[in-house]
């Protein structure tokens, strides 16, 4: 259990518009054991949905392109696959849940083909065998076997999510990335799916990389959290260290942006300014325009992601060795 | 002999259930629509007529008798007879198989390759869509009827050549409205789930794009039937396609027209022929449309 199923390595992709360039993941490094849930957390434009696409090798070329990294899956590099191995990789080992389940699944298709149609492409079996495996996986969900012939438009949208996720889940995949998976759903749907999606990666043993922006959602869930900013990791490390004991100044910012039941506060403390542009980072710690603390040193020299505790990583000089070293 | 009631569920025959429901869908939205019928009842129609030609004509294609030259529609008669004596009517029936052909075969040709060139063009984009797109835009900077004479009088007159000019000539409509609409389609965020669950190229254009651009195509089909019979018959009318004795209804109205004034049934009733089956086939195309989109589904 202790090897690495996914290990990411500085992996760096690049949006080319123009004479702009927009860099969405910068240097970005992690790791993922089996049966793991790492959750990700970033506001808009983080980088998150990037990260979840490269690891299918999936980034729009053009605009985007991955300029530099690995992305080790069971082995071996992702972006070094051919298209072939790829195509067998994506929906068998690698599946992914999207954020909209509006638009996610075909509208002419009816949801029961549209499950059957990854097992078909992943499993040599008759049509027959795929629709009594799409049966079942419908079951699993909890939707009726009969409505394998119903479009997508005649399903609410948190029985279209849990189709798309009988979908993602039909190969039993190795890697489950679940792209916001309920942004779109309202609350009450939002824990039921939540706990769909818990139930059926414990059952698959899957490992799971469920990117969102509830930090709620994450606590329910994920047994790590790494907290994106600017396409960097800024903060990493297992569930208690990041809510008992966050230490980078936009994880502590986070939190302070969440409503608290205990304390009666008048106002919430959320982060100050914007994110930067992506296209003009700044030269150093890209939180340096927005952090509370930040000092001169911040401003002209990048931190790197250091660990301070066993599995608790910061990016960030406050809680840096290396700079003691270096002054 | 027991049976567990797992057994009986298992045995569920899902292909049948689906099938069923997909073709009723469509057919019971047809249904609805009473002028999609009506065209659906004319295009059978005239299917008929092509198929039961040899039963339905009361007399033959080429029977001249020019005793009874110029006969105004009667009893015998029904449309009249023309200038060799032909029964109008039986030239007309006799007639439906090469506008019903040639419509049939150049539509399908011109969608084949149209829908190839647009869905390559669309789904690549870039510079095969540059390349393709300007091979296209030529051939629209050619007015298709002066694209049809050029092409049957470089491969000389025939049925097998009109067919051929006219599916040419409606090629690049096809490849813009796929090209159009694949464009549109493959932006959804279900055609990128369909990638990553490891479909192909081919998979997702064949299964995911094409089925959802299927209404505009479809319209365009029945649309390009009705143009594809015109042309033949424009063709023909200017003496370029089916050669007269031939019953070819363009040809007919070609051979008529020197006589409107005295016998006005001649080019009358080949004219109504080739209405009524256009009629037919566009307000049947959209019926289609309207059935086959989920979107207006209730």
């Amino acid at each position: 259990m202790d090897e690495n199923i996914l290990s990411i390595r500085d992996l760096s992709v690049h949006f080319i518009k123009d004479k702009s360039v927009v860099k969405a993941v910068n240097h970005l490094s992690l790791d993922l054991k089996a049966g793991e849930t790492l959750g990700l957390v970033g506001e808009t434009g983080a980088g998150k949905t990037t990260t979840a696409l490269s690891i299918m090798n999936l980034v729009p070329n053009p605009p985007g392109k991955i300029v530099g990294g690995e992305i080790i899956f069971e082995g071996t590099d992702v972006l070094k696959r051919s298209k072939l191995e790829l195509r067998k990789m994506r929906g068998r080992e690698v599946s992914m849940i999207f954020q909209d389940p509006m638009t996610s699944l075909n509208p002419v298709m009816t949801v029961g083909d549209q499950i059957a149609e990854v097992v078909r492409l992943h499993n040599q079996c008759s049509k027959a065998d795929a629709a009594v495996q799409a049966q079942k996986m419908l079951e699993l969900v909890g939707i009726n076997a009969e409505r394998y012939g119903d479009y997508p438009h005649q399903f609410s949208g948190g029985m279209k999510q849990r189709v798309v996720i009988a979908i993602a889940l039909a190969c039993s995949p190795k890697l489950l990335i679940a792209d916001e998976p309920t942004t779109a759903l309202d609350v009450t749907i939002q824990a039921q799916v939540l706990e769909l999606m818990n139930d059926l990666k414990t059952k698959f043993n899957t490992s799971m990389i469920l990117i969102t922006h509830d930090l709620g959602v994450v606590a329910q869930v994920c047994d790590k959290v790494a907290i994106m900013y600017a396409g960097e990791i800024v903060e990493t490390g297992d569930l208690d260290a990041i809510y008992d004991n966050a230490k980078h100044p936009y994880t502590i910012g986070l939190f302070g942006s969440i409503p608290d039941l205990d304390n009666d506060t008048e106002r919430l403390s959320p982060i100050a300014g914007l994110m930067p542009d992506p296209t003009a980072l700044p030269d150093g710690c890209s939180f340096s325009p927005r952090c509370p603390h930040c000092t001169q040193y911040c401003k002209d020299h990048d931190p790197a992601l250091e660990e301070i505790d066993p599995g608790h990583s910061v990016k960030c000089w406050l809680y840096s060795q290396q700079r003691e070293v270096e002054e | 002999m027991t049976v567990t009631p797992t057994a009986i569920d298992t045995s569920i025959d899902v292909s049948s259930i689906k099938k069923e429901t997909l073709l009723q869908q469509t057919w019971n939205g047809l249904k609805k629509n009473r002028l999609a019928m009506v065209g659906l009842f004319l295009i059978i129609l005239l299917l008929f007529v092509t198929i039961f030609a040899d039963f339905i004509a009361p007399y033959g294609v080429d029977d001249q008798d020019l005793t009874r030259a110029y006969t105004a529609p009667c009893k015998e008669f029904i449309f009249g007879t023309d200038d060799f004596g032909r029964d109008i009517f039986s030239r007309i029936v006799y007639g439906s198989r090469y506008s019903l052909m040639i419509g049939a075969v150049a539509a399908t040709l011109s969608a084949v390759i149209g829908m190839l060139i647009g869905s390559l063009a669309g789904f690549y984009g870039g510079k095969t869509d540059n390349i393709l797109m300007r091979f296209i835009d030529i051939m629209l900077a050619i007015p298709s009827t002066l694209l049809g004479i050029s092409i049957v009088a470089a491969l000389g007159n025939g049925i097998r050549n009109v067919i051929i000019a006219v599916a040419i000539g409606a090629v690049p409509a096809y490849a813009r409205i796929v090209r159009a609409s694949i464009l549109s389609v493959k932006e959804q965020e279900y055609i990128e789930a369909a990638r990553s669950i490891g479909a192909s190229d081919f998979r997702i254009i064949m299964h995911h794009i094409l089925p959802n651009c299927l209404a505009p195509i479809i319209v365009q089909i029945t649309m390009s039937v009705a143009k594809a019979i015109l042309e033949a018959s424009a063709l023909s009318f200017i003496g370029l396609g089916v050669q007269p004795p031939s019953a070819e209804w363009g040809a007919m109205l070609s051979a008529g027209r020197a006589y409107i004034r005295k016998a006005w049934w001649i080019v009358t009733f080949p004219g109504l022929a080739i209405a009524t089956l256009i009629f037919g086939l566009n307000l049947f195309g959209d019926g289609l449309r309207d059935a086959l989109d989920p979107k207006l589904k209730t």
